[in-house]
Formats: C-alpha cells, sequence, structure tokens
C-alpha cells in the first residue's frame, strides 16, 4: 500500500522559497549549518522502519527538520497501550492502520516534503528493495529479528544506519556507516531472546527516536560528529550517559568483508 | 574493598534493584565477581543469571556488555576499591 501527499508538488531542489527560508528559520541560524546543508535535507531520501515509540519522535523530527523524502514502514494499528509513548497518535486514531495516521500528521506538520506509508512488515524478501532508493535508514523497530534483517541490507548496499533501541526507562543509540566503523552484528553477536511486551517510560523513546533524528541530519549534511563506533547508553532513572566504544568484529557476518574506508 | 555493581534493563527486574555494592577481596577479577559473587548473593535466580552471561562469559562474543567505570571491560580485569561495574543486556524495543 502506497499512498502520496496529494500537496507534495515536485518543487526545485536547488533553492529554497521564501517559506522554507522561514520554516527552517532556526537550523539555518546555527554554525556550521547553511542553505546547502538545507538543500542537502531537502534532496535526501530517508527509510523510518517502525512508527512506534521511537519512529513517532524520530519521524516528527526528520518531517520539521525537511528531510525531502521520507519512507515509513509498520504494519501495526493504532492500539490503546500505544498512547503512552507513540506521540504521532491520538485517542482518536484508535484501530487505524499507524502509517497511514503517521504520513497524514506528517504531511501536515511539513507540507514542503514527501511521504510514503507501507503498510507491511519488513522481511528480507522486501528490504533490499525498500532501501535500495534511500540514502540512509533509522532503525525504530521493536524487535531483534528484523533488526538484523535491517543492518544486513544496510551494510550489504552501504547504507547509513541510525540504531536505536528502548527498554523500561533505558536507551542505546549508535550511527552505523558500513565501512566505517562496527555495526549492529559486531555490537550483538546472536539474536537475543525477544519479550513481548516491554515495560516503557514515554519519555525513553522519546528521547532516542530524537537523537535518532538528530544523528540523520548530521550523517546527511556533514555537520558534527556521528557516534559511528560509539554506543550510547541513556539511564534514565539516574541520567547516567554513557558513551562506549564499539570495535569492528572483523569475523562479523555482516560486514567483515567491508574493507575500512581509506585502507 | 567495596566495588558498586550496576543493573540495567532486564536484569534489574531479574534482581529487582538497580544497583548494590559488593565487599569483595583486593585483587579480583571482574570474571569472579560475575561468576561467584553475584550469583551467590542471587542464588534463586543464579541459573538464569548464569544462562544469561553466558555470551559474555565465552570472551569476545558479547551480547552483554560489561563497563567498568565507563569503559568497557575485560573479564580478567582486576577490580579496585571503589569501582563502578554496569552490567548491560541487549535492548530491543522501539
Amino acid at each position: 500500500m502506497v499512498t502520496r501527499s496529494p500537496l507534495y508538488h515536485r518543487s526545485q531542489v536547488d533553492k529554497l522559497s521564501l517559506e522554507e527560508l522561514e520554516r527552517y528559520d532556526r537550523q539555518l541560524r546555527l554554525l556550521g549549518f547553511d542553505v546547502e546543508s538545507q538543500l542537502k535535507l531537502k534532496r535526501s531520501r530517508v527509510l523510518i522502519v517502525g512508527v512506534g515509540g521511537l519512529g513517532s519522535a524520530a519521524a516528527l523530527y526528520l518531517a520539521s527538520a525537511g528531510i525531502g523524502f521520507l519512507r515509513i514502514i509498520d504494519d501495526g494499528y493504532v492500539e490503546l497501550s500505544n498512547l503512552n509513548r507513540q506521540i504521532l497518535y491520538n485517542t482518536g486514531d484508535l484501530g487505524r492502520r499507524k502509517v497511514e495516521v503517521a504520513a497524514k500528521r506528517l504531511r501536515e506538520l511539513n507540507p514542503e516534503i514527501e511521504v510514503e506509508a507501507l503498510g507491511e512488515r519488513l522481511t528480507e524478501e522486501n528490504v533490499k528493495q525498500i532501501l535500495s532508493d534511500v540514502d540512509l535508514a533509522v532503525d525504530c523497530l521493536d524487535n531483534f529479528r528484523a533488526r538484523f534483517i535491517l543492518n544486513d541490507a544496510c551494510v550489504e548496499l552501504g547504507k547509513p544506519l541510525i540504531h536505536g533501541a528502548i527498554y523500561g526507562a533505558e536507551g542505546r543509540l549508535m550511527t552505523i556507516i558500513p565501512g566505517r566503523g562496527p555495526c549492529l552484528r559486531c555490537l550483538i553477536p546472536r539474536e537475543p531472546a525477544e519479550h513481548d511486551k516491554i515495560p516503557v517510560l514515554g519519555p525513553l523513546p522519546g528521547v532516542i527516536g530524537a537523537l535518532e533524528a538528530l544523528e540523520a541530519i548530521k550523517v546527511i549534511t556533514g555537520l558534527g560528529e556521528p557516534a559511528v563506533g560509539k554506543l550510547i547508553i541513556i539511564d534514565g532513572m539516574d541520567l547516567s550517559f554513557y558513551r562506549i566504544e564499539v570495535r569492528r568484529n572483523p569475523g562479523c557476518p555482516a560486514c567483515g568483508k567491508i574493507k575500512i574506508e581509506g585502507i | 574493598m567495596r566495588v558498586k555493581v550496576k543493573y540495567f534493563a532486564s536484569i534489574r527486574e531479574l534482581f529487582g534493584v538497580s544497583e548494590e555494592e559488593y565487599e569483595v577481596e583486593r585483587g579480583v577479577k571482574l570474571a569472579d565477581l560475575l561468576l561467584n559473587h553475584i550469583p551467590s548473593r542471587h542464588a534463586h535466580v543464579a541459573e538464569v543469571w548464569r544462562d544469561k552471561v553466558e555470551g559474555f562469559m565465552r570472551g569476545g562474543e558479547a551480547s552483554y556488555i560489561v563497563i567498568v567505570n565507563g569503559d568497557r571491560a575485560r573479564l580478567d580485569q582486576e577490580l579496585k576499591d571503589g569501582d563502578v561495574v554496569a552490567v548491560l543486556p541487549p535492548v530491543g524495543g522501539g
């Protein structure tokens, strides 16, 4: 199922309209971020896998930042127990397909961008096609099985992947640039046991999803230093932040054969 | 000497505490703490714990991450008085 915004018109990608200059005014004032940075965002195509807790925050910030094309994929429907954390949805959306509600909301937030909604599950069969025409993917998934499918395809196709995950009041983040740093399988070699309904305090996926959007913006624009080879851990209970080094595993089944950039 | 151990995610729930202190002999290695001190205090879930940290115990193949004072730790690392050990299982929620 693909739906496109009726508002979307293929506006020029080599300049910004007066409305866009005003919409993005505050980020254009940022040191190191100029019109060319904004045009990079406008020309960029980003895949968000999962529009739950992480995906809600990531999608809202990426849409508002002006990513030109957002593809969102999720096969879920809005449930009452989603609403403590999945801020794309309202109580009136219960029972509706998440990607449809999300796409409408994101287009309303920013009519300058294109949003494509895929109401399906990411699988080994469809992942490469779904990734083929995007520049970067954001992992907002809720299970390791799909995360590994996404990781392996991103590594194979050379697409940057922003990994985020949460549990309770804890969050994790790592930016994966194939060839430049470790991938998800270097960090987690074996698929861990899954828990069906995990505890989540709503602000945590909000924080991590927002940081995933930040990392995506940095990778696309070249701003700052993305968390490549660094696992960011946030413990919401005492607000401890850890940033630990993660090395590439030379025997990694996913990325072990990729040459290191510059060598 | 005393070391502090912080547990994350599902381990926090398994033990029912987020952090605790251990009185250990000088020169104790991280592996001793993980394999002996911690499971003997949490005897009722010791098997579950050992099973969960198995990957880390094999060395290298770590889906678990153990950090000491903010840096990734080695199993044969000697602990010092006041060290803070953090045990992080993989988390997959979204």
